[in-house]
């Protein structure tokens, strides 16, 4: 648990930022010059605030009227940075190990089980300098890990990996945010990563905090696309995993009371499912739809419709106590008199729906 | 010139070169780290000041530490009291080479710390590193390439002095007269063109084996440096 409320600089910008982060992984988002690697930094100890105060696990870090401000060594705070940062004039294995040798830190996770978690088994005898972009960050995940952090912070930690690394990498991350339970702080700037990752959501902009919450409420919020920048951001439905047909390929998952179909994988029974749904993989009819190929009709309600000149508009629909958006030209959204309250029928392409586990339900 | 004498003076030479080094590198990391890491405002006029052997004339350098640490100076009776004595001793023939070849050996191990990226010694704080630990253990072996290239470009400057040695400590044979000091009292008597040769070629081949060995850990500085930059 991190409380943050802190003002500082971040060259000659003001920084002004004020959150609580829980268990889980919370990320960080924004544009390139938000602040957000100050943030990081000042909760590391590697650049001070100039007022206000930083707690973890009820432990003050930093309080400027207090006059505490706890060097980087004391605070206990796990840094993984965009570029790896590993010692090169060390083994892998020291490296993973320097927070036990050198910084003479507990670790309460056993060595065997870091290297297993992030699958670095095999690397420890190698110099770093022969690790690829993702073993690099994975080994330098585990250095953090091994120093007994109390909240691991990942800045960027994958964007100078190319897309296919990248997804090699985030399984790891998963199994760590599940497995071992650490809370994690994610600076990125791919919608994509937050929200297969994240369960609470920070966006900042020149500085400042303009939202943050639970992820999926927030991505639901009507403003959510102008205070990220991103259009179409998309919506996050959770659902339980209620069944798999193993002769078509397919998994049902319950969202409220209605079930979806999905394709690919089977999910274990039971399991607790993310589903990000871009607005352009819905359509909206004011029927129950007949003779259609889309496995998933949900009643929905308009809730509210974004104004737009352009020719396509956002439309906010309730699926039961769940929300989702549709884009819908503004001609149609006219003719079908669409407006909030009026009842209608969301379908989403089956291929449209992509399931990750985020922990046991 | 007898070949037992060139033996005593090459063995004197390297004597006075390596004790020079073993008291100048440990003074110039750390000179050189306190001016990677401080932020006073006369940090420039600091850095002028440990370059000042480099421009000065070696005489008046070593007139100075006559001065400073000559058997009359009461800093030179206060260390001759400890045992240390350096009037008219290889020890001060050594102190003067280390004095002269400070600033050549500081250069390079200062580059060395300028081309840490200064994240690793941020991450290694964050890692529970004190700071002892964290120089020793990072920033030290880091700037190993710049150490050696320093002490070995330091250690052929120290072969090589002369003046402020023979203002300090005179010109004694087997005690103060090392290569250049031989060379010079050789050209200055009739017969000793030959015996210079062989001096001089000693002195070049000892001076470039030096240059490479310094040059070969200065590329591997620039190397470690591009590497960041890629």
């Amino acid at each position: 648990m991190i409380e943050l409320n802190i003002k500082g600089k971040v060259g000659a910008f003001p920084l002004n930022v004020n959150f609580n982060a829980g268990r889980g992984i919370t990320a960080l988002f924004g544009p390139s010059g938000a602040g957000k690697s100050s943030v990081i930094r000042m909760i590391a100890g590697l650049e001070q605030p100039e007022t206000g105060k930083i707690e973890v696990n009820g432990r003050t870090l930093f309080d400027s009227e207090a006059g505490i401000d706890l060097d980087p060594g004391s605070r206990k705070i796990g840094v993984v940075f965009q570029d790896a940062g590993l010692f090169n004039h060390m083994s892998v294995r020291s490296n993973i190990t320097y927070g036990n040798w050198a910084g003479k830190r507990k670790s309460k996770i056993g060595y065997e089980q870091v290297v297993s978690i992030l699958g670095i088994d095999h690397l420890e005898d190698r110099r770093p300098h022969t690790l690829s972009g993702g073993e690099a960050q994975r080994v330098a995940i585990g250095r953090a890990l091994m120093s007994d952090p109390s909240i691991l912070l990942l800045d960027e930690p994958f964007s100078a990996l190319d897309v296919k690394r990248r997804e090699e990498v985030l399984p790891f991350l998963e199994k760590l945010r599940d497995d071992v339970g650490i809370a994690m702080i994610y600076v990125s700037h791919s919608m994509a990563e937050v929200t297969r990752l994240a369960s609470n959501l920070v966006v900042m902009a020149e500085g400042s905090v303009v939202a943050s919450g639970e992820i999926t409420e927030l991505l639901a919020s009507k403003d959510i696309g102008a205070l990220t920048g991103l259009r179409m951001t998309g919506s996050l439905l959770t659902g339980v995993v209620s069944g798999n047909d193993e002769a078509y390929g397919l998994s049902f998952v319950d969202v409220g009371k209605h079930r979806l179909v999905l394709t690919g994988d089977a999910f274990p029974i039971g399991a607790k499912l993310r589903l990000r749904i871009s607005p352009r993989d819905v359509l909206v009819s004011l029927k129950p739809p007949e003779g259609l190929s889309a496995r998933n009709v949900l009643p929905a309600k308009v809730v509210d419709i974004l104004e737009t000149t352009a020719p396509i508009a956002e439309v906010m629909l309730n699926v039961g106590d769940q929300s989702i958006r549709a884009s819908v030209t503004r001609a149609a959204i006219e003719e079908m008199k669409l407006k909030p309250g009026t009842d209608c029928y969301a379908i989403l392409k089956t291929v449209a729906l992509e399931g990750r586990v985020i922990g046991a339900a | 010139m007898e070949s037992g004498q060139i033996i005593e003076i090459v063995a004197l030479s390297l004597k006075v070169s390596l004790a020079a080094m073993a008291f100048v590198v440990p003074i110039a990391i750390w000179a050189a780290w306190w001016l990677h890491r401080t932020r006073i405002a006369g940090k420039a006029f600091v850095s002028a000041l440990f370059h000042v052997p480099l421009v000065l004339p070696p005489v008046v350098t070593g007139y100075m530490l006559l001065i400073a640490f000559g058997p009359a100076a009461p800093l030179g009776r206060l260390l001759g009291q400890a045992g240390i004595e350096f009037g008219f001793r290889w020890t001060g023939a050594a102190l003067a080479a280390g004095v002269m070849a400070f600033p050549l050996v500081m250069r390079p191990i200062r580059q060395a710390f300028e081309a840490i990226d200064p994240q690793l010694p941020a991450i290694a704080s964050t890692l529970g590193a004190g700071r002892l630990v964290n120089f020793a253990t990072i920033s030290l072996p880091m700037a190993l390439p710049g150490i050696v290239a320093g002490a070995v470009l330091g250690f052929a400057k120290a072969l090589g002095e002369f003046g402020a040695t023979i203002t300090f400590v005179s010109n004694i044979p087997g005690e103060t007269r090392t290569l250049s000091l031989a060379v010079y009292s050789l050209l200055q008597s009739p017969d000793g063109d030959r015996a210079a040769i062989i001096l001089i070629v000693i002195s070049v081949v000892i001076s470039i084996v030096a240059v490479l060995i310094s040059e070969w850990f200065s590329d591997r500085i620039i190397g470690q440096r591009q590497r960041r930059h890629d």
